[in-house]
C-alpha cells in the first residue's frame, strides 16, 4: 500500500521535533451489508473505507492525525502538521523498516468476494424461511448481514512493517411477536472471524426458530417485579456480564488515569475463589480475534483474573509506557479515524465444576437471565446496567414463569466478589463494543454463573 | 471524481438515475489530562456515496477514495440490485422548488490558535480541581471542532451544498468520598468559539459531581418521578425511531395506523425543526435534497405525521416530510431538533419539586440503548439523581432501575419545565414531571 522508503520518510519528519515513535496504519476495507424485511431482500450496499493514520509519541502524549490521500506528498504534509504539536529539539530517528510476516491462525475458505451478492443474501433466506410459518402471532421478521474484508499495513518507526487481512461475517435476526395487545421482540446473532463457512456449518433453522421462540415466550410473560435478588446468568451472551462489569474497568484506558476501581489492584483478590477470566484474542475464527492486533503485536491468550486474584490488564502500546506493564496485544481501533487503545477481545469466565442443573436446584428464589441484551458501564465509578432479553423466575430451585422488561444494576467491584456458583458449559456470544477507538468485534463468553444478590429492575409493581 | 462521467458511464449500463452524495469533513480533536495535551488530532477526509436506480431498485455504494474505478462502482451497484427482491418504489428527487438559505462556516474557529484552544482545556481541568478538594481527577476534558461540507449531485441536474461548523466541549469530573467514587460529565455545544465560558463549563461539570456523592439506593417502589431536562432528552432519543416512517412500513411502531388520533396528553407537542437558528443542527435541505421546513409530529397529544423520507413517503403514498437522511451508507429517516415544547403553563424545577411529599428527581440515565425497546415504549433504565421528601431534595440516589412504558408515560405527565434546552443529541426538551413510576433499588 505505502512502501518501506514512503513511511521512513514520513517517520523522520514526524520525528523532527522530539517526538520518540512513529506509526502509520493505513487501511482498504470493503463492507457489504443486506437486510431482509418481511421476507423481502430490501437492502444491499456496499461501502469502501481508504484512508490512513499517523501518530506520533512523545512519551505517553500523542498526535495523531489521518487523510484519504496516500500519497508521499500528503502524507509528508500531515507528519509535517503532525510534528509541529511538538517544538524540542530530535531525539528519534525512523529504524530500517524490515517486511515481517504475519502468520494467519484463522483459516478463510468463502471469502466474501468470492460470492455474489444474490448467493450471500440466500443466507438470510435460508433462516427466514424456517420460521416465516412458525406461529401467527409473529408479526415482523427482520435479518441483517454484513461482511467486511479489512486490509491494513501497520508499520513503525522502530522497525516494524507488516500486512495483515482480517475477515468478518456477522448475520442477526429480530422477531417481532404480537397479540394485538402487546408487542415483544426476540434478537441473536452469529459471527466470526471467517468466510461464509461459518454459516454453512450453522443451524440457521434452530437459531431462527430460538429467536421466534423468544419473541412468542416474552409476548406471554409476565413483567419482571423488580427488587434484590439471587440472579443466574445463563451462558454465551451471558459473559456480557463480565465484559461491562469487570473488564472494560480492566482496559488501560481507564487503568492508566487511575480513574478504574481496579488501580493498584495487581495481585490481590478482586473476585471470588472461583473466579477466572481470560481475554483471549487468538481463539481460531472467533468474531472477536486477529492475527495481530491494530499495532502489529500478535494476539494472545491473557489470564485477567486467575482465582480471585487480579493477574492482568489490557494494555496498548501507548499506555505500556505510562504503566510499567506489558503490552498484551490489546491495541485495537473500529478503523484508521481512531487512535488505537487497550480493548477486549474475547472475554469470558473459565468453565467452572458446577452443572447447570446444580445451579437452578440450589436456588430458591431468584431470576434466570437465559438471553441478555446489552449493557453498559461507567468505568470511573464501575456502576453498570444490563438488560435481560429473555428471563424467568425461580422458585423453590425450579425454573418457573417467564418474565420481561428486567434490568440488572450494580457495581462491577460488588458483582465479583457476588459469585458463588459456576458451571461447565462455557459458550460465547457476539456483539460490537463501543468505546474511545470505535466500535469493534468482540465476544463475549462465559458458563452459567449464579450471582448470590443483585438489584434487578422490571416494570411489574408488587401485588 | 469525476461526477459526470460516472453518471454517463452509468446511463449507459443502463441505470435510470444517479445521485452522488460527497463529503468532506476537517476535524480537530484536542484532549487534556493532568495539565498535559494527551490527545491532539486532527483529520481531513472525504466519503463519496453513489446511489442508482437500476431495474427499479435502488442500492448504494461508499468510497473513501476519489480515484475510485467509475466501472467498478458501476458493476458493485448493478450486482447489489439484482439481489433486491422489493418491491417498495425507489426514486432520486428532481429537486424543490425553493431552498431555506445554508449556513456558512464561522471563520473564527480557524482564527483562534490551537494554543488558546488548549489553554481554555487546562483553565477548566484546573477551575474544575480548584472547586474541591473531593474531586479528585478530571478524566475527561476535550475539545472536538467539525467542519462538514455535502455536496449532493444527480442525474436530474441536481445540484446542491450545504455545510456546518461548530464545537464542543466534554468535561468529565471525578469525585470520591468514604471510599464512593462518582462522576459527572457536561457536554458544552457552540456555533462561535467565543460562546464557550470556561468558568461556567468548570462550575456545571464540579457542581454535579459533588451533589452525587455519598448516593445510594431508594427503597423499591412507585414514586413521582421529575426527568430533568437532560435525562428527559436521553429518553426522547431512544424512542424517535416510533415516530419514523421506516418505522411503520416495518409495522415495528406502536404509533402504526395512530394518525390523527389523541397519542399523548395534551400538554405534549413535539416539533421537528431544522432550520432553528440557534441549533448546532441546522439543514436547509435532507440529505436527499429535498428543501427542509419546521413541522409538528405531536399537536397537544395528537399525532399528526410520522417523519418521511422520499421512499418511505412514497410507500404512504404521501410526500417527504424532508427527514431522509444518511446513516451509514444508506438513506434512513431521521430527526433533526426534536423538540417537546407545550402550549399549557410551564413551572420551575424548584415548584416541581415542592409539590412531591415522596418522589424522585432523575439526572442520569444509563442503559438505554438496551433496556429500552421502541417496538412496544416499553423501557427500564439504570438511574441517578436525588430522593424527594416533602417538598424538598434530601439525598443523591445511584443504583436504581426506572421502568416504564414511553406512550404510557407521555400521557401521565403532570407538569412541564420552564429550562428548555436542546441537547448534544439534537433533542430539545424542558424538564418533565411524570404522575409515576416504578422504581427498583433496595
Amino acid at each position: 500500500m505505502i512502501s518501506k522508503d514512503v513511511c521512513r520518510e514520513v517517520f523522520d519528519v514526524a520525528l523532527k521535533s522530539g517526538g520518540d515513535f512513529a506509526e502509520m496504519f493505513v487501511e482498504t476495507s470493503y463492507y457489504n451489508n443486506y437486510e431482509l424485511t418481511a421476507g423481502k431482500i430490501t437492502k444491499a450496499y456496499g461501502n469502501h473505507l481508504y484512508g490512513a493514520s499517523l501518530r506520533i509519541l512523545k512519551g505517553s502524549l500523542e498526535v495523531s492525525g489521518y487523510t484519504n490521500d496516500l500519497s508521499r506528498e500528503s502524507l509528508l504534509v500531515l507528519a509535517e502538521k503532525l510534528a509541529a504539536a511538538y517544538s524540542e529539539k530530535r531525539i528519534a530517528q525512523s529504524a530500517a523498516l524490515t517486511s515481517e510476516r504475519v502468520k494467519p491462525r484463522h483459516l478463510i475458505v468463502k471469502k466474501p468476494d468470492n460470492l455474489s451478492a444474490s448467493e450471500k443474501v440466500g443466507y438470510l433466506l435460508k433462516a427466514y424461511n424456517a420460521i416465516v410459518d412458525y406461529s401467527p402471532e409473529i408479526v415482523q421478521i427482520i435479518g441483517n448481514l454484513r461482511d467486511d474484508t479489512q486490509k491494513v499495513l501497520i508499520a513503525n518507526s522502530e522497525g516494524r512493517y507488516l500486512e495483515d487481512e482480517r475477515y468478518h461475517v456477522i448475520m442477526a435476526f429480530s422477531v417481532v411477536a404480537s397479540d394485538g395487545k402487546t408487542t415483544q421482540s426476540g434478537f441473536d446473532s452469529i459471527g466470526g472471524h471467517s468466510g461464509y463457512e461459518l454459516l454453512d456449518n450453522f443451524d440457521l433453522s434452530a437459531f431462527a426458530m430460538s429467536i421466534a421462540d423468544q419473541a412468542l415466550t416474552m409476548l406471554h410473560a409476565d413483567e419482571m417485579v423488580g427488587g434484590v435478588m439471587t440472579v443466574v446468568v445463563h451462558n454465551a451472551f451471558g459473559g456480557v456480564l463480565l465484559h461491562e462489569a469487570c473488564v472494560h474497568s480492566l482496559e488501560a484506558t481507564s487503568v492508566a488515569k487511575g480513574t478504574s476501581v481496579f488501580c493498584g489492584k495487581l495481585g490481590t483478590k478482586i473476585a471470588s475463589d472461583i473466579v477466572t477470566a481470560i481475554d483471549d484474542g487468538s481463539i481460531r475464527n472467533a468474531w472477536g480475534s486477529l492475527n495481530v492486533d491494530d499495532e502489529g503485536e500478535p494476539t494472545k491468550r491473557n489470564v485477567l483474573i486467575e482465582n480471585g486474584i487480579l493477574k492482568s490488564y489490557l494494555v496498548d502500546y501507548r499506555n505500556s509506557r505510562k504503566m510499567d506493564h506489558p503490552v498484551t496485544g490489546s491495541g485495537r481501533r473500529q478503523s484508521y479515524k481512531f487512535s488505537p487503545t487497550s480493548r477486549m477481545s474475547n472475554t469470558f469466565f473459565a468453565a467452572g465444576e458446577s452443572t447447570f442443573e446444580e445451579i437452578i436446584s440450589n436456588t430458591e428464589y431468584g431470576l434466570f437471565a437465559k438471553k441478555m441484551g446489552g449493557g453498559s458501564v461507567n468505568p470511573a465509578t464501575g456502576e453498570f446496567n444490563f438488560a435481560v432479553n429473555e428471563g424467568y423466575m425461580i422458585e423453590n430451585g425450579k425454573i418457573t414463569k417467564p418474565v420481561r422488561g428486567a434490568t440488572l444494576v450494580g457495581s462491577g467491584a460488588e458483582i465479583l466478589k457476588n459469585i458463588d456458583m459456576i458451571a461447565d458449559n462455557l459458550t460465547f456470544g457476539y456483539g460490537m463494543c463501543g468505546s474511545l477507538s470505535g466500535a469493534i468485534p468482540t465476544c463475549v463468553g462465559q458458563p452459567t454463573i449464579r450471582v448470590k444478590s443483585l438489584t434487578v429492575g422490571g416494570r411489574g409493581e408488587k401485588q | 471524481m469525476n461526477y459526470e462521467l460516472l453518471i454517463k458511464k452509468a446511463k449507459n449500463a443502463g441505470f435510470e438515475a444517479v445521485e452522488i452524495y460527497a463529503t468532506q469533513s476537517y476535524g480537530l480533536q484536542i484532549a487534556v489530562f493532568s495539565g498535559e495535551v494527551e490527545q491532539n488530532k486532527i483529520s481531513d477526509s472525504k466519503s463519496f456515496t453513489i446511489r442508482g436506480i437500476y431495474n427499479n431498485k435502488m442500492t448504494a455504494y461508499t468510497t473513501e477514495t476519489a480515484s475510485e474505478d467509475l466501472d467498478f462502482i458501476i458493476s458493485r451497484l448493478k450486482e447489489n440490485a439484482a439481489a433486491l427482491t422489493t418491491v417498495e418504489e425507489f426514486s432520486i428527487f428532481t429537486g424543490s422548488p425553493a431552498y431555506p438559505p445554508g449556513r456558512k462556516p464561522n471563520p473564527i474557529f480557524n482564527q483562534i490558535p490551537i494554543s488558546d484552544k488548549i489553554d481554555m482545556l487546562k483553565t477548566i481541568e484546573k477551575k474544575v480541581k480548584e472547586y474541591d478538594p473531593r474531586i479528585v481527577q478530571v478524566s475527561h476534558c476535550q475539545y472536538s471542532e467539525n467542519l462538514r461540507s455535502v455536496e449532493i449531485v444527480n442525474s436530474y441536474g441536481l445540484n446542491l451544498k450545504k455545510q456546518n461548523q461548530f464545537a464542543y466541549i466534554i468535561v468529565q469530573a471525578v469525585v470520591k468520598e468514604n471510599e464512593q467514587t462518582q462522576a459527572a460529565y457536561e457536554i458544552a455545544s457552540k456555533l462561535d468559539y467565543r460562546d464557550f465560558n470556561s468558568e461556567d463549563i468548570a462550575k456545571t461539570v464540579a457542581k454535579k459531581a459533588i451533589e452525587k456523592l455519598n448516593a445510594k439506593p431508594a427503597p423499591s417502589k412507585s414514586y413521582p418521578i421529575i426527568f430533568e431536562n437532560e435525562a428527559m432528552s436521553d429518553l426522547i432519543s431512544t424512542f424517535v425511531s416510533i415516530f419514523s416512517g421506516e418505522a411503520a412500513v416495518k409495522k415495528i411502531t406502536p404509533l402504526l395506523g395512530k394518525e390523527g388520533e389523541q397519542v399523548f396528553g395534551k400538554k405534549v407537542t413535539f416539533i421537528d425543526n431544522p432550520l432553528l437558528a440557534a441549533a448546532i443542527n441546522y439543514q436547509p435541505f435532507d440529505d436527499e435534497g429535498v428543501a427542509s421546513y419546521s413541522k409538528n409530529v405531536i399537536a397537544a397529544g395528537v399525532f399528526k405525521t410520522f417523519l418521511h423520507n422520499l421512499k418511505t413517503a412514497k410507500f404512504f403514498k404521501t410526500k417527504s416530510t424532508g427527514n431522509g437522511y444518511k446513516m451509514g451508507t444508506e438513506i434512513g429517516v431521521h430527526i433533526t431538533n426534536f423538540c417537546l415544547t407545550s402550549n399549557e403553563p410551564t413551572m420551575s424545577k424548584r415548584e416541581m419539586i415542592s409539590g412531591i411529599t415522596e418522589g424522585l428527581l432523575i439526572t442520569d440515565l444509563a442503559g438505554l440503548h438496551s433496556g429500552a425497546n421502541p417496538i412496544n415504549g416499553d423501557f427500564s433504565a439504570q438511574a441517578s439523581g436525588f430522593f424527594i421528601e416533602n417538598g424538598k431534595i434530601v439525598r443523591p440516589v445511584t443504583l436504581i432501575v426506572v421502568s416504564g412504558n414511553f406512550i404510557k408515560m407521555m400521557n401521565q405527565i403532570d407538569g412541564i419545565g420552564d429550562d428548555f434546552k436542546i441537547f448534544h443529541n439534537d433533542i430539545g426538551t424542558p424538564s418533565v414531571k411524570i404522575a409515576q413510576l416504578p422504581v427498583s433499588g433496595l
